[in-house]
């Protein structure tokens, strides 16, 4: 502000065109510099979100009993970001694992890379029980092959004597098999420390951090002498503070024109809490973090379609103002969740938001043939040429029935299930059809024979009952050459029935035949919905392929095939083509 | 395998329903026609003309080619319904030195200059070992000839014997039914006519009556006793039948002529039309055939007169008169050339005869000129209308049914013999719708 009123000053002199010169510039260095500060809080957001899923993470695996792999799973963490809870959390698991050279190491790195911690007279305890403990490890050892040496095999009892206890050594090592360590005490589900954030906007804010010593103690007031309270750090904004579970209160102290602020927190075990306090309003920002059961599902706050960017994804947990917020929860093959919450100064708030998937899925449909078309429930619903991407298929969850066709192929046609809020990959095996050549030619040929013997057994029974006739009225000559003429009509007509019917008989016998296996579909594992925000948006995907179904529909595209053909009879080449 | 047996039903049935071949074999088995076999020896033409001698269960026909160059073949019908169809004899006129007749005559019994023969023919002229004259051979393949007036030579053994036959003109020969006929020659450009008495050996000369340039051109005798015969000579184009009687075969006389209309005379047959014992002559002109009763004419005494009509016959000397007729099967009287041959033979052997008569222009089921024979039997109120009409059941253009006609006696009934010069064939009827259900044979049923 100081600096704008120089440069108001400065700008008299020179005119005003000067004068809105540099005030543009100062608007747009303030731009800048509030888009920096956005993104650095966007980046600070996202940085504690990885570190929050490291400490529940651990957290998880303590819980479970699954101590190395909390401890491995800390140790990473510190690694990627060095915050002394995580050193702390890592030695407790290893304490758990009566691990204790790790764990001293832990706790000891703990003292180095936060020396003023709060509690770094606990921890030096700690490293102290851990030392003596190893101490009478090592001595019990000592006694006990002194006894194996001196050939004593008597009843050699491990000797505990502090007296005989060997100095402590924190490089003896992990103590050999058989010795057992004293207990030291006991950690329960409790015993995680929590990283707690605190800022304060703007930075360089002294503060205070107070721990309830006792739960009977009032709530803390600022210049009270609030028994049942302690002071425990002292620090200035923006710090980081590794502490026990408990009931804590922040006083962001005067500073500058800015009034004193102040909080309660409650800090849970294997947390990262995260603290802001806007002096200029004069209270602790709020802290909301929206976790789901769809992981990176996409939060919108206070956008309630969705419209805008995403506030984050989920597990997400940010700074925010305090007050009422309205939060949509959207992942692509759910329902999207609109919910509301209201949210106090200094509060921080987890929502879990529990998604259901929607009542309708996709089949994703392709095949090994080279164009195939595809009806759901016999109604089309679009084609597919190799080379594509897949036909997705839009269609409610359960049961449908599945006709694809192909060129020279079985058609398939059989149930699907779909499922709702995936994505089912299906492959179509379309079998090439057998060849009816054969079948067809001898059927004609049947019909031909047969139609023969019809023509020539009513010829023969024509002439037959002609000559009757003739006999009857006594006119028939014996040679008469319709007797002749008859007979072979009825040798042919015979000869034509039996060839007819044997290739009728052979002609079924090929139509039934078919020693290619009916076509089928397989699948595999459902996918989620495309992430219409990410690659391949299935909605848009959908409506294309619709057009170019129907598209497909009018106009097939000119071709021309050639393709082998293999049949028993041999072998050769189809052409074909459209247009 | 059950597929199989279905279809092999199936094709049994198919076979059964279908057409069994052997129904043509039964149809055919017996049929009521037969086609006497044409030897090849008959190049020029076959049942040309036709002649019949029975003798007990003997029963031959002639059917020879065109005269004078063809010979002819004898069948034997036999005396049931298995006739022989291959030609028993084909020696008939089988030689250069024989002419066959335009008609030749069937001899049940003959005599040589030796001895008796039976089932002989009259073929044609030429030369024999006895005698050069008429030619006459049995079945025995005995041949032997027939004096013939020195006349007739000229035109009837000359030029056959000078090596100039396309000068020949073709003998007419007639006979009578009976077991000893009496033969009777003509011949139409000499206008000579002789006849041999039966068992008789020389020819007796008939004098010929007035200019008639066509007389002798057809002949009939009749039985009128046991030597007695009446002699029938036609000139159908004067349209005029003369008529001589022998009494004993050694002379014959005159008795009147018949005639008045055109192409009277044009073909002549005798037979027992009644059962008097005496047979009828039947005369055909161009349009009618005329029975005359046989005791009538017997009545007709002597006459030197040359007038020709019927007025000088007495009431009831025609016994009918009738004209041709078509049933839906045949159809074309006005091109039937109705009663180009005549026959008498009791067909319903009910002991007396049927006429037969030969319309070989007739259309049989669409096939023009095929030819049929209309049969008569001239009994009851309407003796005058046709009883029945016999056609080939395979009747091929042309064949002119009809064009010769014989009835042979076999045993007490008679079968019809016919020719169909147009295409070659002879055939036998052994059917007829008059003979009576006790009397059907196999070939009728």
């Amino acid at each position: 502000m100081f600096g704008a009123v120089t440069a108001a000053r400065m700008t008299r002199s020179r005119g005003s065109l000067l004068v809105a010169l540099l005030m543009l510039a100062l608007a747009v260095l303030l731009a800048m510099s509030s888009a920096t500060a956005q993104g650095d809080s966007k980046g600070l957001a996202r940085k504690l979100e990885l570190i929050r899923e490291q400490m529940e993470q651990g957290q998880a695996l303590y819980l479970k009993g699954d101590y190395s792999g909390a401890a491995k799973t800390f140790e990473q963490g510190f690694q990627h970001s060095p915050y002394s809870a995580f050193l702390f959390n890592a030695g407790v698991c290893y304490q758990k694992l009566t691990d204790y050279e790790n764990a001293l190491g832990k706790f000891r790195q703990y003292l180095t890379v936060d020396p003023e911690a709060p509690d770094t007279e606990k921890v030096r305890e700690r490293i102290a029980a851990l030392e003596a403990a190893l101490a009478e490890a090592a001595a019990a050892e000592a006694a006990a092959a002194a006894a194996a040496d001196a050939g004593d095999a008597g009843d050699a009892a491990l000797d505990l004597d502090a007296g005989d206890a060997a100095p402590t050594d924190l490089d003896a090592g992990v103590p050999e098999a058989g010795v057992v360590l004293p207990p030291l005490g006991t950690d329960d589900d409790s015993a995680m420390k929590s990283l707690v954030v605190i800022e304060t906007e703007p930075e360089g804010a002294p503060l205070t951090l107070y721990a309830r010593t006792s739960d009977a103690a009032k709530p803390f007031a600022v210049g009270g002498e609030n028994p049942g309270w302690q002071a425990i750090a002292s620090r200035r904004s923006p710090t980081n503070l590794t502490l026990d579970v408990g009931r804590y209160h922040i006083v962001v102290e005067k500073y500058r024109d800015f009034n004193v602020s102040e909080t309660d927190i409650d800090v849970a075990p294997g947390h990262v809490h995260h603290f802001k306090a806007n002096l200029s309003q004069g209270a602790f920002m709020a802290f909301l973090r929206v976790s789901s059961n769809v992981r990176g599902a996409y939060i919108f706050l206070d956008d309630e379609k969705g419209a805008g960017l995403p506030w984050g994804n989920v597990p997400h947990g940010e700074l925010v103002a305090p007050g009422k917020h309205k939060f949509r929860v959207e992942a692509p093959g759910f329902q999207p969740l609109l919910d509301e919450i209201e949210l106090q100064a200094g509060e921080q708030k987890e929502m879990q938001a529990k998604l259901e998937r929607v009542d309708y899925g996709f089949l994703r449909i392709d095949s090994e043939a080279p164009e195939i078309r595809v009806s759901l429930d016999g109604k089309p619903v679009g084609g597919w040429r190799s080379g594509e991407t897949p036909l997705d298929v839009r269609a409610t969850a359960g049961q449908h029935t599945l006709t694809v066709t192909g060129e020279g192929r079985k058609t398939f046609n059989g149930p699907v299930r779909v499922l709702g809020g995936y994505v089912l990959p299906v492959r179509v095996k379309l079998y090439p059809k057998y060849p009816r050549g054969a079948a067809w030619t001898q059927a004609i040929f049947s019909a031909a024979f047969i139609g023969a013997g019809i023509y020539l057994g009513t010829e023969s029974n024509q002439l037959h009952d002609e000559l009757e006739a003739d006999r009857e009225a006594g006119v028939l000559e014996e040679g008469d050459g319709r007797v002749t003429l008859g007979r072979w009509f009825s040798i042919g007509a015979n000869a034509s029935f039996v060839v007819g019917g044997v290739l009728a008989a052979v002609s079924t016998y090929n139509f039934v035949k078919d020693p290619i296996p009916e076509s089928r579909y397989s699948t595999k594992e459902p996918l989620d919905f495309d992430d219409p925000r990410k690659a391949r948006p299935s909605a848009l995907v959908s409506r294309r392929r619709s057009n170019r179904a129907a598209a497909l529909r009018k106009t097939p595209a000119p071709a021309l095939r050639v393709a082998p053909s293999v049949a028993e009879q041999g072998g050769g080449l189809v052409v074909g083509g459209s247009f | 395998m059950r597929h199989w047996a279905r279809l092999s039903l199936v094709a049994a049935a198919v076979l059964e329903l279908g057409c069994s071949w052997q129904r043509f074999d039964e149809v055919s088995e017996n049929a009521p026609i037969v086609l006497l076999k044409k030897p090849n020896k008959l190049e020029s033409g076959f049942g040309v003309s036709l002649a019949t001698a029975t003798l007990d269960d003997q029963v031959l026909v002639l059917s020879t080619g065109s005269a004078p160059a063809s010979p002819g073949a004898v069948f034997d019908l036999g005396p049931g319904e298995a006739p022989g169809l291959d030609a028993r004899d084909t020696g008939s006129c089988d030689s250069d030195e024989c002419a066959l007749a335009a008609q030749p005559a069937g001899l049940a019994r003959s005599r040589t200059s030796a001895d008796d023969q039976e089932l002989c023919f009259a073929v044609g002229t030429g030369t024999s070992s006895n005698a050069d004259g008429i030619v006459v051979r049995c079945l025995n393949e005995v041949e032997y000839g027939l004096e013939i007036p020195d006349g007739a030579k000229e035109f009837v053994l000359d030029p056959l014997l000078d090596g100039t036959p396309e000068l020949l003109v073709p003998l007419v020969l007639a006979s009578d039914a009976s077991e000893t006929p009496a033969l009777l020659a003509g011949v139409p450009f000499d206008q000579r006519a002789w006849f041999y008495a039966p068992n008789g050996f020389d020819f007796v000369a008939l004098p010929a009556p007035g200019d008639d340039e066509s007389f002798a051109t057809t002949l009939a005798v009749l039985r009128i006793g046991d030597d007695a015969r009446i002699f029938a000579i036609g000139a159908p184009e004067e349209g005029h039948v003369w008529l001589f009687r022998s009494d004993d075969g050694e002379s014959a006389f005159p008795i009147g002529c018949l005639g008045g209309v055109s192409g009277f005379g044009r073909a002549l047959a005798s037979g027992f039309v009644d059962d008097d014992e005496l047979d009828e002559l039947l005369v055909s002109d161009d349009f009618n055939v005329t029975i005359f009763d046989g005791r009538s004419l017997i009545e007709l005494p002597r006459t030197e007169s040359e007038a020709c009509s019927l007025g000088g016959l007495h009431g009831g000397a025609i016994v009918t008169s009738f004209g041709c007729g078509s049933n839906g099967a045949t159809t074309g009287c006005d091109e039937a050339r109705f009663g180009a041959a005549i026959a008498v033979g009791d067909l319903d052997g009910d002991g007396d005869g049927e006429v037969i008569v030969g319309a070989p222009g007739m259309t049989v089921r669409d096939t023009p000129r095929a030819g049929a024979l209309l049969v008569f039997d001239v009994e009851g109120d309407r003796p005058w209308e046709f009883d029945e009409i016999q056609f080939l059941s395979s009747a091929e253009e042309g064949d002119q049914l009809g064009a010769t006609v014989v009835a042979p006696e076999q045993g007490d009934r008679a079968v019809i013999a016919a020719g169909a010069p147009g295409n070659g064939k002879t055939a036998v009827f052994f059917c007829s719708s008059l003979l009576p259900e006790d009397r059907v044979g196999a070939r009728c049923r």
